[in-house]
């Protein structure tokens, strides 16, 4: 069956929960098989179930993570009223199975020619052949790479080189390589809860936070530091014009929040994870802690013996969480000076993920970050008026646009490929003759 | 040295933030910090970090209300200092709890027998003469007394820096001391690890044991572990962070 072009599945398996997204992209004058992967997103239906057995991101028990996943897509198609659902299909990848590693090539120019959008293009593929080379060396899977920046011969750094002039040229790219026995669970229950459907498109956290959050720009400059604070993982990508100048995950989330929470207070975990939901709303706390001893105390029930109840200061929660979080906003700023990035990090810093919505969060960052801090939202969105507008929101749609760009480009290939296969026919039928 | 067996002190109001620098630095992760300020409100700026909350200083530096409030930095002291081996000192002279303070804390630790050695920034060329006057007082008495005292002059420094705001050169005169403290510090503050601990470490190569620490629901998950660190264990385990309300 021929898939429809405008419809796509966006699908997040996340440590708090999974969520899927159908949606098509609004295309006024435009053909319905070439939607624009920054026109406005039309939600068409969304589902959002608990994941239950999700550690960092990665399936702990793969068949409840799967029966949870058909509930959830279940639940979104049904609620789009189509009956037909052989869209473009994209899933979200993210855990601490996934490396990320620098890859440079680079070509030699005429330097007194100057360098052509086709001189990138060449230096780009030739990074092709070095990650060829480091996949026969190690059992991994490659996920799409993206352009980091290209280097000129007196070292200068671009993003995009066209019209300098150079004897040399080299192309650095992010590379992503899954470990194959970790990715290999999450395949399975993909497709144990997808039997008939094909899989079309894997998008790395990263970039699905990054094309959510913020809308192409035409400028070369990068379009600041996002940090994406999932419940498993913390996503970081600073994304340019071109690809990525920082594209990495910390194998920390809100989910340390809670275990911190039950080790330190003696508290169920699912105790733990509910204080840390509610936080701001019915306990009042924030995650910058106030000093006042057992001024703000703060009852709650047992969960084995209501009758029991635990007498916790809300300073005591508050400081566990914000020393958490103050070393990983600490860990993200040290691996961003480590890789030399942190200076294109911009004024700017952007927080999504089910950690934005703590309370005092952006207060929190700005003090180690020194910029300021605001809350992203997923852009240009419309379609179904109760599809949550929040940051907890923001991978999904990134995703799918992630997917359409994705799925643009291999339309070209396709067309490519075609418009030589029709000059091989036409030769082979001028050599018969 | 071994664990918390280093203390710093971080006194008056650019001595703490010089100390809220070096605990976020994590340079000196042996070496317990702690923040003296005489503003309740400054010491709420610096959180997470130990803090010790002393009586404003007197504008006589003796007579009972100096007496007073010597006694009551002495008591609150107490605690920190017991299992101390080393005592450093971050301060910037010239300001009113810095200069009051720092002289009794270095004779607390020299009457228990304790290696001190002071990290002092002198006031900007921008400082008023009165600021300056005391700072250069403050500096004789400790020096009279034969405390060992790295100045830093920030007077000096000021001038690679024409440009800077006054704003910006607090912050870059605190930036400096907690920098100098590290380069220095930084030698005595290695963990220790006993012998057995070490070979146990290297026939593991090199892989930490963290067993000992809880994990919670990442127990038997991969850990995450970054420059040798467990990050699955809590925060507040791992730097011996105080939670309890008494401590708050």
């Amino acid at each position: 069956m021929k898939k429809n072009p405008n419809i796509f599945t966006g699908i997040e398996l996340g440590s708090d929960c999974i969520r899927v997204v159908v949606a098509s992209f609004r295309t006024d004058g435009l053909p319905e098989s070439r939607p624009s992967p920054d026109s406005e997103l039309i939600v068409l239906g969304f589902a959002e179930v608990p994941s239950h057995k999700i550690l960092k991101d990665e399936p702990a028990a793969p068949n409840i993570v799967a029966e949870q996943l058909s509930t959830a897509l279940r639940n979104a198609w049904m609620m789009t009223g189509l009956n037909d659902f052989s869209g473009v299909i994209s899933i979200i990848l993210s855990g601490a199975y996934i490396r990320s590693e620098v890859v440079s090539a680079s070509i030699d120019l005429d330097e007194r020619m100057a360098i052509t959008e086709n001189d990138s293009e060449t230096a780009m593929k030739a990074i092709y052949d070095e990650v060829e080379k480091l996949l026969s060396v190690q059992n991994a899977l490659p996920l799409p790479l993206v352009c980091r920046d290209f280097r000129l011969a007196d070292d200068r750094m671009l993003f995009n080189p066209a019209g300098q002039f150079s004897s040399k040229l080299t192309a650095e790219s992010i590379c992503f390589f899954a470990d194959a026995d970790r990715y290999g669970p999450i395949e399975g229950l993909v497709k144990n809860a997808l039997p008939d459907v094909k899989l079309d498109y894997v998008i790395y956290a990263p970039i699905a936070a990054a094309c959510s959050v913020l809308p192409p720009v035409h400028t070369d400059e990068p379009q600041g530091l996002l940090i994406d604070l999932g419940a498993g993982m913390t996503s970081l990508a600073i994304p340019t014009r071109m690809g990525f100048v920082t594209c990495e995950q910390i194998a920390i989330g809100t989910e340390h929040l809670a275990n911190d929470l039950s080790i330190a207070l003696g508290l169920d975990i699912h105790q733990a994870r509910d204080i840390v939901s509610i936080i701001g709303t019915t306990l009042q706390c924030t995650v910058v802690a106030t000093n006042d001893g057992s001024a703000r105390m703060l009852y709650i029930p047992d969960s084995k013996n209501p009758s029991i109840t635990h007498n916790i200061p809300a300073s005591q929660i508050e400081k566990i969480l914000e020393v958490r979080l103050t070393e990983l906003f600490q860990l993200v700023k040290s691996s961003l000076e480590q890789h030399e990035t942190y200076d294109w990090a911009g004024n700017e810093i952007i927080l999504t993920g089910v950690g934005a919505t703590l309370p005092r969060i952006t207060e929190l960052a700005k003090k180690i970050f020194n910029r300021n801090v605001r809350i992203g939202v997923p852009y240009k969105i419309s379609g179904r008026p109760d599809f949550p507008l929040s940051p907890k929101y923001a991978m999904v749609p990134g995703a799918i646009r992630s997917s359409c760009v994705e799925e643009g480009l291999h339309e070209i290939q396709r067309a490519n490929s075609n418009i030589v296969e029709k000059l091989k026919n036409i030769w082979r039928a001028v050599v018969d003759c | 040295m071994g664990n918390g067996e280093i203390l710093i002190l971080g006194i008056g109001t650019a001595g703490s933030r010089a100390a809220y620098y070096l605990y976020q630095r994590g340079e000196l992760s042996c070496a317990r910090i702690h923040a003296v300020d005489s503003d309740e409100g400054q010491l709420e700026t610096l959180p997470t970090l130990h803090t010790i909350l002393v009586p404003p200083p007197p504008s006589l530096p003796v007579g009972i209300a100096a007496e007073q409030a010597k006694q009551a930095f002495l008591a609150a002291l107490e605690e920190p200092l017991a299992d101390a081996k080393m005592l450093v000192v971050v301060t910037c002279l010239g300001g009113n709890t810095g200069d009051f303070y720092t002289q009794f804390a270095l004779e607390a630790a020299r009457s228990k027998e304790i290696p001190t050695f002071t990290f002092a920034a002198l006031p900007h060329a921008f400082d008023s003469e009165e600021y300056r006057n005391c700072a250069t007082q403050t500096l004789e008495i400790l020096k009279a007394q034969h405390f060992f005292v790295i100045t830093l002059d920030c007077a000096q420094f000021g001038q690679f820096f024409p440009d800077s705001s006054k704003e910006n050169a607090y912050a870059q005169a605190v930036r400096w001391v907690a920098e100098t403290t590290i380069g220095y510090m930084k030698l005595f503050a290695q963990p220790k690890i006993d012998t057995e601990k070490r070979a146990a470490m290297h026939s593991k190569s090199k892989v930490m044991n963290f067993d000992e620490m809880p994990r919670g629901i990442f127990a038997g998950t991969y850990p995450t572990i970054i420059d040798n660190q467990n990050l699955d264990i809590p925060t507040y385990l791992r730097l011996n962070l105080a939670i309890n309300e008494k401590q708050l």
